[in-house]
């Protein structure tokens, strides 16, 4: 019997996606391992599992912490991210989370849970705005360089590796595409966590408008910090509405994500689907956070 | 019903305590300080999970269908009250007065005029709460407040036997069971009644009823060896009784209310509610 205990361990059972992510992840794991500072190879690998070794998530900063744990922060993910993106593209396209949308086919309706289809209802009222950045994505990703994206580099995939270096696990959407993914992923990300700092620290339901606001400028902060210290090194392409509007279509995929594998007590929907209304209301008339 | 209230009480009052102006979990040694939403709620999962059930986590994840599902769970349910909304993609869409859109097949729609339609739709669903799986009464769901029955670690095999049962009857009703096999919760099924047909499916429910004495939820009112009674006040984020009344407790301990009055009121309603 093979003891897994004490390490990361990726089994094909553990992949929702089923087979074919499993063999997505160990190919891009094996591939991008052989530069250390991006990803760890794995320590044992069979069939139906692969054992990784074990790291530490990188910390996001507390709501308290100030400026200079959120510069030491950023500078770990741009680290990351440039590292990620200068490995030669593969030759397949990374994969997206895909919103849910009305109206929804009803053998899906019949398998996916109550309170993701609500959320779905309730977010009709933006279905043109989720059109328009669906449309934008496309357009994003046939004009901009391809270069090899993790896909979903929000905080949770973002851990310590030796050398206290950051390294990214959980490689399955991983593929080539336009380096603004990465950055919309870890913006949802974010804000998710830092939603969930506000809400850990006291803020009651009625406080709601003022933790999105204070969330929102922060997020903008740090991401700007990334930003920084990514163009050191590389080049970008993408402009701040972009970056807005992909982030938005992230956190809604992530909102329906944590909906559909989590329970009520640990996941606080009404905080993050105002915040998702809230931005993409906020996209639709203009306003863009302006990161880059 | 006040012994059921006190008895309660004496739950909540094992799971946690008081140490210096702090709430303690006994179960953890985690504690908070003073009243807010945050350590309201923090109290409320402490008391659901250590009390409500029996010391099972909360946190469930999507469940995989069982492959055994019998043929009578697999049958289609008619659905009155949808609205004619178009067509997707050369496909068929209908809507439900809540917004919902769902795209079907021309086979599911039974036209009843003046563009409002009735549609069969399947009985069993697969996880509709993450965790959790559904079949309602050949009826379709049942409408309004609706009673808890607690079902502690039926195997599936006994939950469909009572739902065969239960298809022989004219009422509404609905069951969930949960898909986690990695623990057992007092709480493993529920059969959601509504008032009027709530005697008659509960003596039905007892026949199925035996064996050794297993727990049930700590917020409920033993009926039989494995059946418990909940009742039909619900957490308005949650929908669920149990957390209700943790929600209550959790108040109640943080602001040094009285206990055993605060759950007394919740208590004497289960207990009405099914004697009506």
């Amino acid at each position: 019997m093979f003891e897994v205990s004490g390490r990361e361990y990726v089994g094909l059972t553990h992949r929702l996606g089923g087979e074919d992510l499993f063999e997505l992840e160990r190919e891009t794991t094996f591939r991008l391992a052989q530069d250390p500072s991006v990803a760890l190879g794995p320590l044992w690998d069979s069939s139906d599992l692969m054992v990784l070794p074990k790291v530490e998530p990188l910390a996001v900063p507390g709501l308290a912490s100030g400026d200079v744990a959120d510069d030491e922060y950023a500078a770990h993910v741009a680290t990351l991210m440039v590292g990620v993106h200068r490995q030669p593209p593969p030759l397949h396209s990374m994969r997206s989370e895909q919103v849910l949308r009305l109206p929804i086919p009803i053998d899906r309706w019949a398998n996916t849970p109550e309170r993701v289809v609500e959320l779905v209802v309730q977010l009709r009222e933006h279905q043109g705005c989720v059109d328009e950045i669906t449309r934008l994505r496309l357009e994003v990703a046939r004009v901009q360089p391809q270069v090899t994206v993790h896909g979903d580099l929000k905080p949770d995939n973002i851990m310590i590796g030796p050398g206290a270096t950051a390294v990214g696990i959980d490689w399955e959407m991983s593929g080539s595409g336009p380096a603004v993914e990465d950055f919309a992923a870890f913006w949802a990300g974010l804000f998710v966590e830092m939603l969930a700092q506000s809400v850990a620290q006291g803020a009651g339901e009625d406080d709601l408008r003022e933790v999105a606001v204070g969330t929102e400028r922060r997020l903008e902060r740090m991401l700007q910090a990334v930003v920084s210290e990514y163009v050191r090194r590389m080049s970008v392409h993408f402009t701040p509405a972009d970056l807005h509007a992909l982030g938005l279509l992230r956190l809604m995929a992530r909102l329906e994500s944590m909906c559909r594998t989590r329970s009520a007590r640990s996941v606080d929907e009404l905080f993050l689907l105002r915040a998702v209304t809230h931005g993409l209301g906020s996209w639709k008339s203009g306003v863009s956070g302006g990161a880059t | 019903m006040r012994y059921l209230a006190a008895q309660w009480a004496d739950d909540v009052e094992r799971a946690v305590e008081y140490s210096g102006g702090s709430v303690v979990r006994v179960r953890s040694g985690e504690s908070v300080h003073g009243w807010s939403q945050t350590s309201r709620r923090a109290v409320r999962t402490w008391l659901y999970e250590d009390v409500h059930l029996r010391g099972a986590t909360g946190v469930a994840a999507l469940g995989v269908t069982p492959p055994e599902l019998p043929a009578h769970l697999r049958q289609d349910v008619m659905s009155p009250g949808w609205a004619e909304g178009g067509v997707v993609g050369g496909q068929r869409v209908i809507r439900n007065a809540a917004g919902l859109e769902l795209i079907v097949e021309e086979r599911r729609i039974q036209r009843s005029g003046a563009g409002q339609v009735d549609v069969l739709l399947p009985r069993f669903r697969a996880n509709v709460l993450p965790g959790w799986h559904s079949v309602t009464s050949l009826r379709g769901a049942p409408d309004g407040r609706l009673l808890r029955l607690y079902l502690s670690a039926w195997p599936l095999s006994q939950i469909f036997a009572l739902i065969e049962a239960l298809d022989q009857k004219p009422e509404s009703w609905a069951v969930k069971w949960s898909t986690d096999d990695a623990q057992v919760r007092p709480d493993s099924a529920v059969l959601y009644l509504t008032r009027p047909s709530a005697p008659e499916l509960l003596v039905l429910a007892d026949r199925f009823d035996g064996g050794a004495e297993r727990e049930v939820p700590g917020f409920s009112c033993r009926r039989g060896p494995t059946i418990a009674l909940g009742g039909s006040v619900a957490h308005p984020r949650s929908g669920s009784f149990g957390s209700l009344v943790a929600d209550n407790a959790a108040r109640a301990v943080l602001v040094g209310h009285d206990l055993r009055g605060e759950l007394g009121v919740l208590t004497d309603e289960l207990v009405e509610q099914w004697r009506a």
